[in-house]
């Protein structure tokens, strides 16, 4: 048929194991090389101060000058400039307010109110376990005596995904219906989730207020790409035939959009809205630093007291809320409870609903009207586990404490100082050079360019040694995290048992807000790179686990079965069928272990990291905008560059 | 099998129903309408604000937050106020209030480059308060154990020749200086340049990281050396002594590479938003009028930080106990 | 039981092509435009892929289609005519050429023109169906009065008419997921009908059903034939297909229209060696008929035999050759237009059995088929 028009696939050149074994050859190569070229030169070409060297006519061109210069701009015309008057502030003034008028709505129906509702509401959408699990919810934020700190959080979350959604759906249309908009929007969404969103905590700080307004958006532009990504998808993958037979019938452009593709993207575009919906959940602890208040908050304040209990139960409050916000929008993308429930029960359902609403408008009144229970949670009804986290966090400490110090020394001496020494004393131009050729051996002419551009552009940014003792770190933590995850999920693969128990353990330490467990490994590993580096692996291994073991099982079962009936043994099984026919899968693992532990850079400078990520936050938090941004957008190109030769690595 | 009907059932009714779905949108999208179009002020002091609402910007160190539980106790039970607690580091608690987003910062420590950029001189957003009474050292600290080890080890000569007992693995070959968090006034690196002191700042990246190291270190006995500061509960709890550098003169620390003097005195003081000062009203008065003493501090972030109390709960102690401290800050009329 | 071989004899071509299709191309790929017309245009289709890296799917065609009848436009996939039929109602912009409906070019039409075309007077049924999923059977059929903007009840009432006319009455609120393949087929059959089109264009809609649910649909497009009048274009890949279904057959082979004509011409009189091979299965004794065999009585041959209508298939006539000498009479009415002697009719019989290696069978015959309502859905 005319429509098929088979490109013409270039054959490829050995097969995949003879491509393995030359990656191999050419790496080892490039590190011989660097290691030559250490030997011979090192401390010799430190990265030049390219800007000193400029005449002063162009000296304004350097980047951290630049923010600099941009931020007490906008320091002192905040309330004078058009460009806020009439645009900034407008929209920090709107979206406070959101926040606040939500929040409001939810103190108004009291916490009777709020819980009778979102259990309801959660009963309609997704059914009676889910309703269960959402009552569990609102039990631990009360419990714990976080009930006003939640339901800050919850308007937060709110407002976010609102703006997020308002935003990403129709750019997410957009790019689905056009290539040339879905080509400019790609790199603009790659750059938004490599960013560290500490880095741009300042920027929005600046333009958009202290406290709710900039964290509302800074949320939102971290929970946005999945919009756009999903929705794009969607609506691209809507059935043709659909919307050629509908196009055939005289439908206008508008009628296909809004009678034909939406409603048929429907489903996956939810799926989007969950996403961002996770990932809004994720960041408002961090947006708890700009003043957000709410759960985050409560985190952040714990830790300050070295409270890792205290810590711990505000964490666990945000993750139940992820879960329950996770379960209820999936089970209203995928149709929900709703309609398979025969007709009688449908008949009680509504009353129920209806008795439920009521009751929670007399809340709302009896709160109105100063009936005294109703005004906040009561403290009588609360209880702590703190006590026993804390203790049972010196627990592990006296238990593994000195061996784990050991552990810590000896990384630090072995792997992580010679790597670093590596990178940073080497010439800048071989480092440059080597990352040129490892792109070129992954993937060709550009991704060399790619790679290169981006390990050059981190030194033009100003913070070259930070950039390279970042790298240094990001690639042990990305070493240890891929490894570790590559046993656990192929063992996961092999036992049901395992995966069973494993899975909800992944999804908590997904959701867990990284800075629970900064405490704890600082105990066990001391000040330092080490216990940032545990903490990156914490983050990052559950994606790595669960792709592996996913790939794995979703190897053809006839493949498997054909190799079985030919004597494979179980490694054999493994290596010569299995990993194989999961390539892409892993492929993808390594590429998301990597980018979850450079997410991690900024997180880790909180314990002690140093380099990028603390520039990052040294620089929001003494007004330095210079140094936070260049620092930011160096991890950008570090990302930039590892994510390009992981993919490309995939690809070819 | 053969039982069931296969046949899809038939809905009962043929009336069509609006999908789901736009209902909700359709609400959604008029609330906000409605939200950007009420609120068509400009100014970033116009986001919506209760009046009796104070708005006290919430540093992260634990007395600060002893400062901010008692005063935001008192505003609310006996004036009968809204607190809201602004979680935000010292230098962005600074631009809040030039935004309008918080009221007051309760203990300022020095920071005369931002009064030049936001107060009278400057955007006129913001107002000194006068002290909190508290009187704030900055300085090198180290557990009393390693000064009777290693006599003189506490000067930055003593320093220079013990070094080496500061070495950890993440500090090389040179001895390793604990730094806080980022947020705080430093000059370390001009420090260790002036003396030629041979020490590798380490940034622990958080007040939190810092003092579990501390701790730790302290618990075992071992060498640490460390960015601290006095009125801080970690002193209470902790037998520490100050590195002796030379005391604090006008002009010594201009140069951030090259201090040749200790940290300066500060006399804490509080920070208010202009508007705040002006149209305030009792939670002004009352915010103005407080003061107290470092042991004053120290008690109720010993009892946050130690006993691991609610602040309110800590305030609450506190304010019972304390009455003839707390009873001249109230306003005459509020009396 | 005969098959179904309205050939032109009943109808003769008469009056102003309903459709017209004048020397389309379509190519594909950059710079689509500089092909048609150079000299490349004249080479093949691969060489032409070489060199300029398009692809032609549509070349130079031209056809009419009458009022009325069924045109079955059959080839192998790749062969263009997916891409020739949408052409028509321009779901692909022809390269080249001219589409005309009642005379006025359809390429000329603006974006709202081409809609009101689409709205009232062509219509399409696809190979997957194209239903929306999230909609009920009612509004599928509904859908293409819905964007005309036809109000609910009148809409709903004629939506009703055409489900009960493919015979899924019951059906009104299932979804399409609910369906089987031939039921959901239906469904498409009634949303094309239902906007009442002049023309009606399939893109081979059966292709992707059971051989035995296909057969019914096969029907019931007759049936509808009969009773509605409409004019079709029928995409098919399937010789039988074509044969029980189309008035007129065009073949097409890379692009290029190869011979159009009555079954009977091309199984005949085909045009060329790959129209002959194409048709070499088919039993010339059941496409052949009296009227296409039929000569003149010599002098001396007796006017007594059996009389048969121009339709009637060569296996028909067997029978009545065997029961006595006289050659069958071709009649129509009254008139005699000619006769169809043992001769005839042996020669075709031999010409079948000459390529009989590799035969398979006489194209089926539609046998008697339960309801439309007995095909199973699927089980959800």
């Amino acid at each position: 048929m005319a429509t098929a028009y088979p490109g013409t696939a270039p054959a490829a050149a050995g097969g995949p194991a003879g491509r393995v074994v030359g990656r191999l050859a050419w790496g080892l190569g490039v590190l011989a090389v660097l290691l030559t070229g250490y030997a011979a030169l090192h401390g010799r070409f430190p990265f030049p101060d390219v800007y000193a060297a400029l005449p002063d006519r162009y000296a304004w061109v350097e980047p951290a000058a630049l923010f600099d210069r941009a931020y007490a701009w906008v320091v002192a015309n905040r309330n004078t400039s058009p460009l806020f008057l009439y645009g900034f502030n407008y929209l920090s003034v709107g979206l406070g307010s959101a926040v606040v008028l939500i929040n409001q709505a939810l103190t108004l129906l009291a916490w009777p109110g709020v819980v009778l509702l979102g259990v309801l509401a959660a009963w309609r959408v997704a059914g009676g376990r889910v309703a269960l699990l959402v009552l569990a919810a609102f039990a631990v934020f009360g419990l714990t005596g976080l009930w006003n700190e939640a339901m800050t959080t919850l308007a937060l979350i709110t407002t976010s995904v609102l703006i997020a959604l308002l935003v990403g759906i129709p750019i997410g249309i957009a790019a689905g219906r056009s290539e040339r908009v879905e080509r400019l929007t790609r790199p603009v969404l790659d750059f938004m989730q490599i960013m560290p969103a500490f880095a741009y905590l300042m920027p929005m700080l600046l333009l958009f207020g202290i406290g709710n307004p900039a964290a509302a958006v800074a949320t939102a532009v971290y929970a946005v790409p999945p919009a756009v990504r999903i929705t794009a998808m969607a609506v691209r993958d809507v059935d043709a035939g659909a919307v050629e037979a509908t196009t055939s019938l005289g439908s206008t452009p508008w009628q296909l959009l809004t009678k034909v593709r939406l409603p048929l993207a429907r489903r996956t575009i939810l799926l989007g809205v969950n996403q961002t919906i996770m990932l809004a959940t994720s960041m408002v602890v961090i947006a708890s630093v700009i003043g957000a208040g709410g759960l985050g908050d409560a985190v952040y304040q714990a830790l300050n007291k070295v409270d890792v209990g205290r810590a711990f139960e505000a964490g666990v409050a945000i993750v139940l809320m992820a879960i329950a916000l996770d379960r209820v929008t999936a089970a209203a993308g995928s149709g929900g409870a709703a309609r398979e429930l025969p007709p009688g029960p449908r008949r009680w359902r509504r009353a129920v609903l209806g008795a439920g609403t009521l009751l929670a408008l007399g809340a709302a009144a009896g709160r109105l009207a100063g009936v005294g229970w109703l005004a906040g949670w009561p403290d009588a009804l609360t209880v702590s586990a703190a006590g026993l986290v804390n203790a049972a966090n010196d627990g592990v400490q006296a238990l593994v404490g000195t061996w784990a110090a050991g552990f810590a020394a000896a990384l630090l001496a072995v792997v992580l100082d010679p790597l670093r020494t590596l990178l940073t004393d080497s010439p800048w131009w071989l480092v440059v050079l080597a990352a040129a050729a490892i792109g070129h051996a992954l993937g060709g002419v550009r991704t060399a360019l790619v790679g290169g551009a981006a390990i050059l552009l981190t030194g033009l940014l100003g913070v070259w040694e930070f950039g390279m003792d970042t790298l240094s770190q990001v690639i042990v933590a990305a070493l240890v995290t891929v490894s570790a995850g590559f046993v656990a999920g192929v063992l996961a693969a092999r036992s049901d048992r395992l995966a069973a128990v494993l899975r909800p353990l992944l999804d908590a330490m997904q959701t867990l807000p990284p800075f629970v467990y900064l405490i704890p490994v600082v105990a066990l590993f001391g000040i330092g790179r080490v216990p940032a580096l545990a903490a990156a692996v914490v983050y990052a291994l559950p994606p790595v686990i669960r792709l592996v073991n996913d790939g794995i099982r979703g190897c053809s079962a006839g493949a498997v079965e054909a190799a079985v009936s030919q004597g494979s043994s179980r490694w054999q099984l493994l290596t010569k069928v299995q990993l194989p026919l999961a390539r892409s899968s892993l492929l993808l693992a390594v590429n998301q272990g990597i980018m979850m532990v450079l997410a991690m850079v900024v997180i880790g400078a909180l314990v002690g990291a140093g380099a990028l990520g603390y520039g990052v936050v040294f620089g929001m938090a003494q007004n330095q905008l210079g140094l936070g941004m260049t620092s930011g957008l160096a991890i950008v190109c570090l990302g930039l560059l590892l994510d390009r030769m992981t993919q490309s690595a995939a690809r070819t | 099998m053969g039982t069931r009907s296969a046949r899809p059932a038939r809905p009962t009714r043929p009336a069509a129903r609006r999908p789901r779905g736009t209902g909700l949108l359709r609400t959604v999208v008029l609330t906000l309408v409605l939200v950007l179009a009420t609120s068509c002020a400009v100014r970033t002091t116009s986001v919506l604000r209760d009046p009796d609402t104070v708005r006290i910007a919430l540093n992260a160190w634990v007395g600060y937050e002893a400062d901010a539980a008692v005063v935001g106790y008192l505003l609310e039970h006996e004036l009968g106020y809204q607190v809201q607690l602004v979680q935000i580091d010292e230098q962005p608690a600074w631009q809040a209030l030039d935004q309008g987003a918080v009221d007051v910062i309760l203990e300022n420590w020095g920071h005369e480059d931002l009064m030049r950029t936001y107060g009278p001189e400057g955007n006129g957003t913001v107002v000194d308060g006068g002290p909190t009474g508290n009187v704030g050292q900055i300085g090198w600290y180290l557990p009393r154990y390693l000064v009777e080890e290693y006599p003189g080890i506490d000067t930055p000569e003593g320093l220079r020749e013990h070094a080496d007992v500061f070495r950890t693995p993440e500090s090389g070959d040179r001895g390793q200086f604990l730094a806080g968090a980022p947020g705080f006034v430093t000059s370390d690196q001009g420090l260790i340049n002036h003396f030629d002191l041979p020490f590798e700042i380490v940034f622990a990246g958080s007040e939190a990281a810092q003092l579990t190291e501390v701790r730790n270190r302290y618990e075992r006995g071992d060498p640490v050396l460390f960015y601290s500061q006095d009125p801080s509960w970690v002193q209470n709890d902790l037998d520490l002594v100050r590195v002796r550098f030379p005391e604090w003169t006008q002009g010594c620390d201009t140069d951030p590479e090259d201090v040749s003097c200790d940290y300066p005195r500060y006399e804490l003081n509080k920070v208010f938003r202009a508007g705040f000062a002006r149209d305030g009203g009792a939670a002004y008065e009352l915010i103005r009028d407080w003061t107290w003493s470092n042991a004053d501090q120290n008690a109720v972030a010993q009892l946050i930080a130690d006993d691991r109390l609610d602040p309110e709960d800590a305030a609450a102690r506190w304010v019972a106990e304390h009455p003839d401290v707390w009873r001249p800050w109230i306003p005459e009329e509020a009396r | 039981m005969t098959l179904p071989t309205a050939g032109l004899a009943d109808r003769p071509p008469t009056g102003r092509p309903k459709i017209a299709v004048r020397h389309l191309w379509k190519v594909f790929g950059r710079g689509a435009d500089a092909v048609v017309g150079s000299e490349t245009a004249g080479l093949d289709r691969d060489t032409i892929r070489a060199r300029t890296g398009c692809t032609v799917a549509v070349r130079d065609v031209s056809f009419d289609v009458l009022p009325g009848e069924i045109f079955v436009v059959m080839g192998l996939s790749g062969s263009g005519k997916s891409t020739l039929v949408r052409c028509v109602t321009r779901l692909i912009e022809p390269t080249s050429g001219q589409v005309l409906l009642d005379g006025a070019d359809i390429g000329a039409a603006g974006p709202k023109e081409l809609r009101e075309l689409r709205r009232h007077k062509l219509a399409m049924v696809f190979q997957h169906f194209g239903l929306l999923a999230h909609r009920r059977v009612i509004d599928n059929v509904a859908y293409g009065l819905e964007v005309r903007g036809m109000p609910r009840p009148r809409r709903y009432e004629r939506a009703r008419e055409m489900i009960e006319m493919v015979g899924l009455a019951g059906y009104e609120d299932s979804r399409p997921g609910q369906l089987s393949g031939g039921m959901q087929q239906r469904v498409g059959l009634a949303r094309a009908l239902a906007v009442d089109p002049e023309v009606l264009l399939f893109d081979e809609p059966f292709s992707a059903l059971d051989p035995l649910i296909r057969r019914d649909m096969q029907q019931e497009v007759l049936r509808l034939q009969r009773e509605l009048r409409k004019t079709a274009v029928f995409i098919t890949h399937d010789l039988s297909e074509a044969l029980r279904l189309g008035d007129r057959i065009a073949i097409m082979r890379d692009g290029e229209l190869v011979q159009a004509g009555t079954a009977e011409e091309l199984v005949g009189r085909p045009a060329d060696d790959y129209v002959r091979d194409f048709v070499r299965d088919v039993a010339r004794t059941d496409v052949l008929t009296a009227g296409w065999l039929m000569r003149p009585p010599r002098p001396d041959e007796p006017l007594d035999g059996p009389v048969a209508a121009p339709g009637t298939v060569v296996r028909e006539i067997v029978p009545m050759l065997a029961s006595g000498g006289a050659p069958v009479r071709v009649v129509a009415g009254e008139r005699l237009l000619g006769v169809v002697g043992g001769a005839d009719v042996l020669r075709v019989i031999a010409e079948d059995q000459a390529d009989e290696v590799g035969r398979t069978g006489p194209v089926p015959t539609a046998g008697a088929s339960g309801p439309p309502g007995a095909e199973r859905p699927v089980e959800a």
